[in-house]
């Protein structure tokens, strides 16, 4: 494997929604194939804006982002969905498809224009559904699936999409505390095992200490570290970009883990 | 197989029906007769001994006439199916949405304006049909993108109650002895002066829009999802739903041109399809299909049989419709109302 391949670079990135009002502001950014990236930040850093535009969705960004080697903008969407497949936060069925049917949708970036679902397809998504733990409930409409087990169905699907590259947004924000770290513990398990390239914007510094092997804190629009994360993030750090007092501790095991005392 | 067995039923239904409603009507054929007549015509072979002009009702007025219902009614399930997919919303149809009364209108303008060329109605048809649709959705849009459930089917009821006015305004503005009598009975919604020569150009157009709709209905699953989750699957949403609107808009509005508005089909048959099948729409779509032209025949039977004169089949797709509607409503926990 290239190990130097580069997964995600970010040149300059800016963006607006509103004019003069930039969400982004001058992002520069590389991701390797196969890291395990946490995105931190808090509320409105920009988080799930970067991750739009990663996944195609926002175009009318400033700067040059690059996948996989190719400019983001001369991409498909089906391109860029062959290459990124993002986990939404949260997802509001309204028809009740089948668990089937609706990780097969995963599907729909690699068919040409008259493709349907065919037996190969099937087998993508049945080895998908293994995967994630969601085989047991494939024959059941994923209206009726419970939170976590949502989150394992739209991480079948992104899997589906065969991309090598996973973006969670906030994966675990709507979960109970033991999903929470099933949830994590998967995706990890899932990168490592297809080689993926893993982004994931996560809001607690303890489960990025725990899943990621790299960190790159966000506030207001820019990157303001970036590195391991047992290195970047301290109690300065929480206290400077995210207004609270914290104190590490560390477990029996040697691993450092914050604990917030006081909001400043 | 469930595909096939449910298929194959809906086949079976659907000829039944269609032999019954040759044998329907205030001139009675029987059904060994309608057999006789239709064998000797398709096989070119001398006709049976009949009576009064029953090859001539049978060939000449009813079987167009139930073809047309067959087309339009299927057009209608397919259209509806469709909407519901692409808007993300259960309670949208062509008629809803304003798409049959921004046709009438588009049509009626036709008739008066431009009555000597050909096909100008189901043109004008079309152009109304999309300027309706385009308008409920416009109004219903939220600053953010976000179209809420229940505004777009508001808008739809303000977008349709205004060119049923518009057409209000047309009926004032014809001529009172020669354009009036026909768009007001054109108007009413039936299928009464239906003979082989009206089904130009329906016949080809309804089947070239459908089956596009039902070849890519795997589509609608994944547009209905919403807009963000369909780019994020690859999809290009605005090019799509643009496919399928303008597949809507022309079926339906060459049907309104040739039979009027007639409601609430469109809305229902898709429930009853995803009762029937389950909710993926590469099964929903083609069983809409059978289901509409099923159902409106039956209506139709019943518009054309049940009284001694003629209800207009509007009334009846209304009367039947509405409870059917409601039930769907009531028992569906849906989150429908936001």
């Amino acid at each position: 494997m290239e190990l130097n391949r580069m997964a995600i670079s970010l040149e300059d990135l800016h963006f607006s929604y509103i004019a003069d009002q930039p969400v982004l502001k001058g992002i520069n950014l590389s991701v390797k194939v196969g890291e395990k990236v946490a995105v931190l930040g808090r509320n409105g850093a920009g988080k799930t804006t970067l991750f739009s535009i990663l996944s195609g969705i926002n175009h009318g960004y400033q700067g040059k982002v690059t996948i996989a080697g190719h400019e983001l903008r001369q991409m498909s969407r089906s391109e860029i969905a062959q290459q990124v497949a993002l986990v939404p936060q949260k997802h509001e069925p309204l028809f009740p498809y089948l668990t089937r049917d609706f990780i097969m949708m995963g599907r729909f970036c690699s068919m040409g224009l008259f493709g349907s679902p065919g037996s190969e397809d099937l087998k993508i998504v049945e080895e998908a559904a293994i995967e994630t733990g969601a085989a047991r409930f494939l024959d059941r409409p994923y209206s009726t699936l419970s939170g976590g087990e949502m989150q394992l169905v739209l991480i079948a699907r992104a899997l589906a999409q065969q991309s090598e590259i996973l973006v969670l947004d906030e994966p675990n924000t709507h979960l109970d505390y033991r999903n929470r770290f099933l949830v994590l513990d998967l995706v990890r398990r899932l990168a490592e095992a297809r080689q993926m390239t893993l982004i994931m914007s996560l809001h607690d510094p303890n489960d990025v200490i725990q899943f990621a092997e790299r960190v790159v804190v966000m506030h207001d629009g820019r990157v303001v570290a970036d590195g391991r994360p047992a290195e970047v993030i301290d109690e300065a750090l929480l206290a400077e970009y995210f207004g609270i007092r914290a104190v590490a501790l560390k477990n029996a095991a040697g691993n450092l883990i914050f604990k917030a005392v006081e909001a400043l | 197989m469930r595909r096939l067995g449910i298929f194959l039923i809906c086949c079976a239904i659907l000829i039944i029906a269609v032999v019954l409603s040759l044998n329907l009507g205030n001139f009675r054929i029987p059904v060994a007769q309608v057999f006789r007549i239709m064998s000797a015509k398709l096989c070119n072979t001398a006709m049976p001994e009949i009576e009064r002009y029953q090859d001539v009702v049978l060939l000449s007025l009813r079987l167009p006439r139930i073809i047309m219902v067959l087309l339009i009614g299927a057009s209608l399930g397919v259209s509806g199916a469709v909407s519901q997919g692409i808007f993300r919303n259960p309670l949208v149809s062509p008629f809803i949405l304003g798409i049959s009364s921004g046709a009438s209108f588009g049509a009626g303008v036709a008739m008066i304006f431009f009555s000597g060329l050909p096909f100008m109605v189901d043109l004008g048809a079309a152009i109304g049909g999309f300027g309706a649709v385009l308008a409920a959705f416009l109004i219903a849009r939220s600053p953010g993108g976000f179209t809420p459930r229940l505004s777009l089917v508001l808008s739809g009821v303000i977008v349709s109650s205004f060119f049923t006015s518009m057409v209000g305004i047309l009926k004032y503005l014809a001529d009172s002895e020669s354009q009036l009598p026909a768009l007001t009975f054109w108007m009413m919604g039936s299928f009464a002066s239906i003979d082989w020569a009206s089904l130009n150009p329906v016949i080809y157009i309804i089947p070239l829009c459908m089956l596009p709709m039902v070849i890519f209905s795997w589509y609608l699953n994944i547009l209905s999802l919403g807009d963000r989750e369909a780019m994020l699957l690859g999809m290009n949403v605005e090019r799509w739903k643009m496919f399928f609107i303008m597949l809507v808009v022309v079926a339906i509005g060459s049907g309104v041109a040739r039979c009027g508005v007639i409601g609430w089909v469109g809305l229902v048959i898709p429930h009853i399809a995803r009762a029937i099948s389950g909710p993926n729409h590469r099964d929903v779509v083609p069983l809409s299909a059978f289901l509409g032209a099923i159902f409106l025949l039956i209506a139709d039977n019943l518009a054309r049989s049940a009284t001694s004169g003629e209800i207009p089949v509007g009334i009846v797709t209304a009367i039947i419709g509405t409870p059917f509607f409601v039930y769907f409503l009531r028992k569906r926990e849906v989150a429908l109302w936001n």
